[in-house]
């Protein structure tokens, strides 16, 4: 692997995790009973950054190397479902993501302040991070379980 | 400075900051409820320590991810399959999920401490026991059975520490 | 709920636009992988199909946001419970996109032959 292609995973793999660590801290404080709105706003905007960072470092390692150069030695392995179900299953959750942090940010940032008082809503809003985070996870553990397999 | 240094660098001080976090969470937790409540000077202690833990926790998160970068590109791919790193990574994950129950109290508080307690510990014991010879399985049956214990414990020492102290006789 | 309606009308269609967004992800990820006309021309037409897969999600996200940042507002009392269905709808609907997808690869890759 040259040394772009172990740069652009490195920061992939960086950029997936600190989405996920902004997105939980975002769960975690939703769950109080006063909310801090600065920090949600801003974490959940780390989230949505991070996500696009990664997924778009990521894509461009998986379009370019993986297939060619990751998959095959994958495949003539001794663990094959680390391509054809961990990876597959993997690349194409990944595009969940984005979009649900980018509408995670939408409502904090615009209904932020009325979430207190609403707490249907709230309840609502805590879920779809707490699917951010666990979606999330799984990637990051896809990830972990895909390159063992290549071997 | 290598990558490898910087990375168990970070890693011990997460764990560091994970295990005496969650030391102190339960000290100064029961030191609170000595006198039946949580006072405001002991509630600012028990935020800060939580404050720390999670610290520890994101370290932790943050440098074990970082490992398991090192070994991908450096061709070590076989220590991802090895049941200490899974066990460690499942440890990680019933760290955070702990954490989130307590929070909104759908986790009993005696399993809830003796959880983050026993699996700080047991990821700091699995991140120096370097040659354990055990399958995944073995180890998570040994968490759990180290869980209970702690539980118990636990439980002894509140009962014996927060004995209510006899009226002093005039 | 005193959000203004411009507020209340892009929150609701960042939360519809993420939610149809998911659907059409799920729909074309094993819609491709069963019909391989369509996997070929995303690769003809975006040069690899998962990148054909993310433009085309976000070209769907951004034509419903704008169509339903156009849609009428409710009175006051009923924009909270509006958002917060919005929200269920796109958690369960990633929760079961999700579980299609990985199921689906599950039966691609095991159960198929």
């Amino acid at each position: 692997m040259s040394t772009l292609f172990k740069t652009l995973l490195a920061i992939h793999v960086i950029f997936g995790v600190v989405g996920v660590i902004a997105c939980a801290g975002v769960w975690m404080n939703m769950l109080k009973q006063k909310l801090p709105v600065r920090f949600l706003k801003w974490s959940s905007a780390i989230g949505l950054v991070s996500f696009i960072a990664s997924w778009v470092i990521g894509g461009y390692y998986y379009a370019i190397y993986y297939g060619k150069a990751v998959k095959p030695i994958i495949q003539k392995g001794q663990y094959p479902w680390g391509h054809s179900v961990f990876m597959e299953a993997k690349e194409h959750l990944f595009l969940f993501l984005p979009f649900l942090s980018a509408a995670m940010l939408v409502a904090l940032l615009l209904a932020g302040e009325h979430l207190e008082a609403e707490a249907p809503l709230k309840k609502a809003l805590t879920w779809l991070v707490g699917t951010i985070v666990v979606l999330g996870a799984i990637m990051a553990l896809s990830g972990i379980i895909i390159s063992g397999a290549v071997r | 400075m290598s990558w490898q240094f910087l990375l168990t660098f970070s890693h011990i001080i997460g764990t560091v900051l994970g295990v005496g976090g969650a030391t102190f969470a339960e000290f100064f937790y029961l030191k609170a409820l000595k006198d039946g409540h949580v006072d405001p000077e002991e509630g600012d202690f028990l935020k800060a320590t939580y404050r720390v833990l999670r610290i520890g926790m994101a370290l932790l998160i943050l440098s074990g991810f970082g490992f398991f970068v090192l070994y991908r590109i450096g061709g070590r791919t076989e220590l991802l399959y090895d049941p200490r790193f899974l066990a460690k990574l499942t440890l990680t994950a019933i760290i955070f999920f702990n954490a989130l129950l307590l929070q909104i109290k759908k986790m009993p508080l005696w399993l809830g401490s003796a959880l983050s307690f026993t699996s700080w510990y047991g990821a700091l014991m699995l991140g120096a026991w370097r040659g354990i010879d055990a399958s995944y399985f073995t180890i998570l049956a040994s968490y759990a059975g180290a869980v209970l214990m702690v539980a118990f414990v636990l439980h002894i020492i509140r009962k014996i520490y927060l004995k209510p102290i006899p009226p002093a006789s005039s | 709920m005193q959000l203004s309606n411009i507020r209340f009308k892009l929150t609701r269609a960042a939360l519809c636009a993420a939610a149809f967004s998911v659907t059409f992800i799920t729909g074309i990820t094993v819609t491709a992988d069963l019909y391989l006309p369509l996997k070929n021309w995303l690769k003809l037409m975006f040069s690899h199909h998962w990148i054909g897969k993310g433009v085309l999600a976000g070209v769907v996200f951004t034509v419903i946001a704008i169509i339903f940042s156009f849609m009428p507002t409710p009175i006051d009392e009923l924009k909270a419970r509006t958002l917060s269905r919005s929200a269920w709808k796109l958690t369960i609907i990633s929760c079961i996109g999700a579980l299609v997808i990985v199921m689906f690869f599950i039966y691609e890759a095991f159960l198929k032959h």
